[in-house]
């Protein structure tokens, strides 16, 4: 069930009276706003959501036109709509903030860094001066074909390096690949850290995946369905005369043996999935003939399925 | 975890919905210092990093001189973070 999260009353929030004019709102938002913004308050999730909280009420009656739509109770449903979604993303469909990114091992925060005294460090923290690198992750988003067959992909970076990534056929989203020592460098003589890719594959409209099999949907008539016959079937690796055999009914699965996911020799299957299709305009006499068959034929497919 | 893709400067432009001159002010002053400096190409960090200066600057009227300072200041405050986690788990 779709739960709509009710908006909390814009002037409570903002500190104002009704009364107020846009500029004392403006002046109220902003002071608000640099008290809770979430990159002066690094890791408070309090001050995060006070932020976001703020900026929808400033968004609801920061201006003279919106203000006054809001008090006449106008229902904004692309403004409600807004805030739920504010609420259930926690505002994160516009990217990371920019503390998010140094929290993660960030170039700035890394380049601000290696420009530091050392010595610092070990006298305030008693730290080795040798020291491993950090681990550093990075998100690749590779095609569905490439996921099943596998690729070679180059990659640049953030430090300009290239680096070439061996995607193994079979891969799925989630899943890691490991790279020795090209993280963060150590410190002193320490080793480098390792970097990680970690696969995000893109859906395809064509092919869904089961495990190491791929399903795709094949739409036959109904006269293949009475009869059987051959008919061409899209795989990963081209195209296929599949044979149908007679009385398939939508849903029945045949299977095309290893042209699935994964290594070669470990490879799945193909699933077709039938899709008995009725014709949409049929021509002059078809409806007939139909129905003269209907009377001789007919069946009860709830009793006999 | 970091998005890899790279933005051409146009394709940020439009993004934050900023000027090309602006932009490159921006990389000028060292405020933004570009994923790929050769071919001025950005990433999430960049992109992050230019929203938190236009924030500071349109939404908090934050002044131009303050802002290379309360970027410093972020950025030492990053590090320290990482240098007391790093430090208490080395004690654990």
């Amino acid at each position: 069930m779709l739960k709509m999260c009710v908006m909390k009353d814009p002037y409570l929030i903002l500190s104002v009276s009704k009364s107020s004019g846009p500029d004392e709102i403006k002046v109220a938002y902003k002071k608000l706003a640099r008290k809770y913004h979430p990159d002066l308050n690094p890791g408070n999730k309090i001050a995060e959501e006070k932020f976001k909280e703020v900026a929808h009420a400033f968004d609801l009656i920061g201006t003279a036109e919106a203000k006054a739509k809001f008090d006449r109770g106008e229902t904004d449903e692309q403004k409600q709509q807004q805030y739920d979604d504010h609420v259930k993303n926690q505002g994160r469909n516009r990217g990371p903030s920019y503390s998010e990114t140094q929290d993660q091992g960030g170039r700035y925060s890394h380049e601000y860094a290696s420009g530091m005294d050392d010595d610092i460090f070990s006298s305030i923290f008693g730290r080795k001066k040798d020291s491993p690198g950090e681990d550093e992750i990075y998100q690749l988003e590779i095609d569905f074909l490439e996921s099943v067959l596998g690729a070679q992909k180059t990659l640049t970076l953030p430090n300009g390096k290239k680096l070439q990534v061996q995607i193994p056929a079979g891969i799925s989203t989630g899943m890691k690949l490991k790279f020795k020592g090209q993280g963060r460098p150590g410190r002193g003589s320490g080793s480098p850290g390792n970097a990680y890719i970690q696969i995000n594959v893109k859906p395809s409209e064509q092919f869904k995946r089961d495990g190491n099999d791929i399903i795709s949907e094949v739409p036959i008539s109904f006269f293949e369905a009475m009869n059987g016959g051959e008919v061409e079937v899209d795989t990963v690796d081209g195209k296929v005369m599949l044979k149908v055999p007679p009385g398939v009914s939508t849903g029945t699965k045949l299977r095309i043996k290893g042209k699935g996911a994964g290594k070669e020799n470990e490879r799945g299957h193909h699933l077709a999935l039938i899709k008995v299709v009725m014709p949409k305009d049929p021509p002059p006499g078809f409806k007939e003939s139909i129905a003269q068959l209907e009377k001789e034929f007919n069946y009860n497919p709830r009793i006999f399925s | 975890m970091k998005n890899l893709e790279l933005r051409t400067l146009e394709m940020v432009c439009e993004e934050c919905a900023i000027s090309r001159h602006y932009l490159l002010q921006l990389v000028v002053r060292e405020w933004i210092l570009p994923a790929d400096r050769e071919r001025h190409c950005f990433d999430e960090e960049d992109v992050a990093r230019i929203r938190l200066i236009m924030e500071l600057s349109d939404d908090l009227e934050v002044g131009e001189t303050a802002i290379p300072i309360i970027l410093n200041l972020l950025d030492q405050l990053h590090v320290l973070k990482k240098i007391v986690k790093t430090g208490n788990s080395d004690q654990c």
